[in-house]
């Protein structure tokens, strides 16, 4: 054994004997991770700088799936009649719905939605409209993040251990089936039983269909998603459906787009539009509030002590930090170039928050004050068309998305100083458009051709 | 007594003159469940096997549980004379003592207490309130007395006197109320035993107590892990160290913490200590899986050296050195096979469960034998086997030695079983059974929901086997006539005699007629 794996089998073994999984811990809920879009996950058993820098990372798999697919979700420690799963819930543009079974992979279940709507299927797409399911899949998301805590119960010590033993690490299994949220092309919005693929309940009529969906997600029950760009004769907006009577509410944004959408804690929906930063209430989506300019990222909110704050990037490259109470500004920075579609927010175990802003051919680290104020820290190499960086426990997951002619690349990054610490290299055979995924010390990514490959850290199996 | 017997076929003349006992759960302290004394049944006559009697016991079944295996002991001196008795444990804190030759009760013992503050979950198969440990039968005294060690569901020990069922010693407390413990083991006035599911609040620990110790003190070892639940408790190796697995938990030596693996510990003074200890290098993912290690071991002696063999649910078996388990890390078997089975990754259905065996036939070659549950896995080859498996089988490995390494061969493979159970082993005659079980504890529409009046009504019915060691080969098979399941029951062999307790409380009988 060289003197590098010597070293990684230190580190990683010094990490299970100390992990700290977080309570349901290390799953990916919906795209951007969770209902505050922060991009991040909070604590991780493997992943850490000084393992990323030690060699953990390794390319662990790829699977050709049937369709351009959209980012992944992740559920872990899954009781399933099958045993333990870690499950990866993935949706492409053939209406197709697969569950993979980490980390072999198998296709766990697989569900082609047939379409079902009076009005005629768009087959043939436009860049600007493609055809077929374009959502992203969500899990139930809470509205705030869980605090980090320790698993416990069956696969792990539980009862009958002694007081004043170990913390057991395992994140708690999950003992009833969970669900999986997919708005189909057809515009029915389907409840999936994660262990099966099958619906649980009979689809119900959401949006119209041939929309270009923008930000499917699931709280509380309620399903919201956003449109675009009139694809389909179908009005921009954002819309939601209660689940318990499947009431439909939407509020129609005209010509504007929407980009994206976050929850504050307290449950108030901000969704960026080309047009504005709409407050909305939860549910009912009544507007509160607005905040006038053109948006071209999704918002994220993040609380510093009492306080919460929205971030969003505006067309013309402005990062703008608003009092999420307000909508006061606190802050705008130009960093010059395009922004990317979405950003990231980390704190680190020393309190600092970290937000995260791909920009033109790189990421952008800044540190965010107490009060909100932004202070550049590190600029990435050069990537082509970084997608939206994700966090996994101090480590940057930055997408270089490539184009037709230049293959992504992923690279892991010291968040700290923006060293970069591994790359997948060649790995990665095509561009991406769909962006980054994480859970469970694993990353994934999706490529146009309809590949989706796995980085990252899995338990030794031999 | 209101027990209900129906005697299908009293045994004529009965041999009472073989003088083979089965006097613990799996045969002897080392778990290998082989009767070297068998001297009446053989590969060429157990295909005549018959049920020589059935007995209806009156023992309440409490959630899944109801029989544990019969103890068997041989001329014992009764006031009508030396009988061969049967010892069965019921798990509503009964002891029936059966007269083997006519199939009678010769005495019953109910364990009455007032009900214990905390018990399991009503309808939780993993925690029946009521005695699950099977008995153990101690050595005779310097009268020719024999002691029945029993532990009742509140955690009292009972000594009873094997030829009448009178208490030999007050009781005292040895485990915990309602805690499930596992088959009592017995080593130099020691008894051992081991817990799991933290059934009512219990601590999953070995346990150790010498009975001739007047303050009873209680010596135990918790290895912060998960149950250890073997199913027929602990193994004891030649230096009296009992060797019990870890369910799910983690490994932190640091912190003395040793889930997923196995554990030795020793009475030293009136302490029970750790002595060694094993955890396979991929604890972790077994973690992960709810795959335990929680197989009883079989130990025993090759070349000169005690070796000990250890499976778990991710289905594989090591083999291991009782003198350094897992070598210097701890963690380095001498050898270990591929996933026999369980390719899956079930928790529940699948893999290695109960009990390991091991025999050594006339020519020398120490054999292995396992069971396991569910399909074998499509890259495990046995050079002889018997048929598609997709429900379990039974498999046999044999021990060899080169150049000081020790490996496991793999030898045959036996027909599918419904859910293979411990297998016992009898003069070149391995007999097995499929509990016909239904061990599902999760549904495609609830998730984890182990609920025992589900899985009673999705069981079926047990099948003895009587397979050749040599091979593999069915020489028997009961086909039918056991009516009912078998959960966390087993196998005794003794005098021509297979012994198998089922769900509804019917003990039965096999031998062969006029034997």
């Amino acid at each position: 054994m060289n003197p590098k794996s010597v070293m990684l089998m230190a580190v990683v073994s010094g990490a299970l004997a100390h992990a700290q999984f977080g309570r349901g811990g290390g799953d990916w809920m919906v795209a951007g991770g969770d209902a505050q879009r922060s991009g991040s996950v909070r604590v991780d058993a493997h992943l850490s700088v000084d393992s990323v820098e030690h060699g953990i990372m390794q390319t662990l798999w790829k699977l050709k799936l049937n369709g351009v697919p959209t980012p992944p979700v992740v559920a872990s420690r899954i009781i399933t009649y099958k045993g333990f799963k870690d499950l990866i819930f993935i949706s492409t543009s053939t209406d197709t719905v697969y569950a993979i079974d980490h980390p072999y992979p198998r296709i766990f279940w697989e569900n082609h939605i047939p379409y079902n709507s009076l009005l005629a299927q768009v087959k043939n797409g436009t860049p600007n409209c493609p055809a077929g399911m374009t959502a992203g899949l969500s899990l139930a998301t809470p509205l705030a993040p869980p605090a980090p805590g320790p698993g416990r119960g069956r696969g792990g010590p539980g009862r009958g251990m002694a007081p004043g033993t170990a913390v057991p690490t395992m994140p708690r299994p999950k003992r009833t089936p969970a669900t999986v949220y997919a708005l189909s092309s057809d515009g029915l919005i389907h409840v999936l039983n994660q262990h099966t693929g099958e619906d649980i309940a009979p689809a119900a009529r959401f949006i119209r269909a041939n929309a270009k969906v923008r930000d499917l997600m699931s709280v509380g029950n309620v399903v919201y998603a956003g449109t675009a760009d009139n694809c389909g004769g179908v009005l921009n907006g954002v819309w939601s459906v209660d689940l318990s009577d499947n009431m439909l509410y939407e509020y129609k944004t005209g010509d504007a787009s929407v980009i994206g959408m976050a929850f504050a804690q307290d449950g108030t929906l901000f969704a960026t539009t080309t047009e504005g930063l709409l407050v909305l209430e939860q549910k009912t989506l009544k507007l509160k509030q607005q905040h006038p300019g053109a948006f071209s990222t999704s918002p994220l909110t993040f609380k510093s002590g009492e306080k919460e704050y929205v971030v969003a990037g505006s067309a013309d490259g402005h990062v703008l930090v608003m009092d999420a109470a307000t909508l006061g500004v606190v802050n705008d920075v130009a960093p010059g170039g395009k922004l990317g579609s979405a950003f990231a927010t980390w704190e680190d175990p020393d309190k600092n928050r970290w937000l995260l802003v791909p920009k033109g051919n790189a990421v952008e680290a800044y540190k965010v004050s107490a009060s909100g104020a932004l202070e550049q820290s590190w600029t990435s190499r050069e990537m082509v068309t970084p997608a939206p960086p994700i966090i996994v426990n101090g480590v940057v997951f930055a997408l270089s998305s490539g184009s037709r002619t230049a293959p992504a690349v992923l690279y892991a990054l010291n968040l700290a100083s923006g060293k970069e610490l591994w790359s997948s290299g060649k790995t990665i055979a095509g561009y991406s458009t769909t962006g980054l995924s994480a859970g469970q010390s694993k990353i994934y990514v999706g490529t146009h051709d309809g590949t989706l490959y796995a980085f990252g850290y899995t338990l030794p199996r031999e | 007594m209101r027990t209900t017997r129906f005697v299908v076929a009293i045994a004529l003349g009965c041999a009472l003159a073989q003088g083979a006992d089965w006097p613990t759960d799996g045969g002897n302290p080392q778990r290998t469940a082989w009767q070297k004394d068998e001297k009446i049944l053989n590969k060429d006559n157990v295909k005549n096997l018959k049920i020589v009697w059935k007995l209806q016991l009156d023992n309440k079944p409490i959630e899944m549980h109801s029989l544990f295996p019969p103890l068997i002991a041989d001329k014992v001196n009764t006031a009508n004379g030396p009988k061969q008795i049967a010892i069965v444990a019921g798990v509503s804190d009964n002891i029936y003592a059966i007269d083997v030759a006519t199939a009678q009760i010769l005495w019953k013992k109910h364990f009455e207490y007032p009900p214990p503050a905390r018990r399991g979950r009503p309808t939780d198969p993993l925690c029946p309130a009521g005695l699950t440990a099977t008995p153990v039968i101690g050595p005779p005294n310097a009268n020719g007395t024999r002691p029945v060690y029993a532990m009742a569901g509140d955690g009292e020990v009972h000594t009873l006197n094997l030829a009448d069922g009178e208490d030999l010693a007050a009781p005292y407390q040895f485990g915990y109320p309602f805690g499930k413990s596992y088959a009592l083991n017995f080593w130099n006035d020691v008894l051992f035993t081991t817990t799991a599911q933290g059934c009512a609040g219990n601590p999953n620990q070995i346990w150790a107590i010498n009975v001739k110790d007047p303050a009873h003190k209680v010596m135990t070892f918790h290895p912060k892990s998960g149950g250890l639940w073997g199913r027929t408790g602990a193994a004891i190796d030649e230096d009296g160290v009992a060797w019990a697995p870890t369910g799910d938990g983690r490994y932190d030596p640091a912190t003395q913490t040793y889930g997923n693996g196995l554990v030795g510990a020793k009475v030293v003074g009136n302490e029970l200590k750790l002595q060694d200890y094993f955890i396979p290098k991929n604890w972790a993912w077994l973690q992960s899986r709810d795959l335990d290690m929680q197989v009883t071991p079989a130990i025993f002696k090759f070349k000169g050296k005690e070796l000990m063999v250890a499976a778990s649910k991710e289905c594989r078996i090591y083999l291991l050195d009782t003198k350094a388990a897992g070598g210097d890390d701890h963690q380095t078997a001498l050898d270990r096979t591929g996933l026999i089975c369980n390719e899956e990754v079930n928790f529940a259905s699948a893999g290695i469960w109960g009990a390991l065996a091991s025999w050594e036939d006339a020519q020398g070659t120490r054999w292995v034998l396992s069971p396991f549950w569910g399909p074998v896995h499509p890259d495990y080859k046995f050079p002889v086997s018997h048929g598609p498996v997709t429900h379990g089988a039974v498999v046999a490995f044999k021990v060899e030695e080169k150049d000081g390494k020790f490996k496991l061969v793999p030898a045959w493979m036996s027909r599918d079983m419904d859910l293979a159970e411990p297998p016992v082993i009898a003069n070149g005659v391995v007999y097995a059974y499929g509990s016909g079980e239904d061990t599902e504890q999760a549904y495609p529409d609830r998730g984890l929901d182990d609920n025992s009046p589900e899985r009673i009504h999705d069981s079926t019915h047990a099948v003895l086997y009587a397979l050749d060691a040599e091979n593999g080969k069915e020489l028997y098979s009961s086909g039918d006539q056991i009516k009912s399941f078998v959960h966390f029951g087993g196998l005794s062999i003794a005098n021509g005699r297979v012994y198998l307790g089922t769900f509804d409380s019917i003990l039965y009988c096999f031998g062969l007629e006029g034997k």
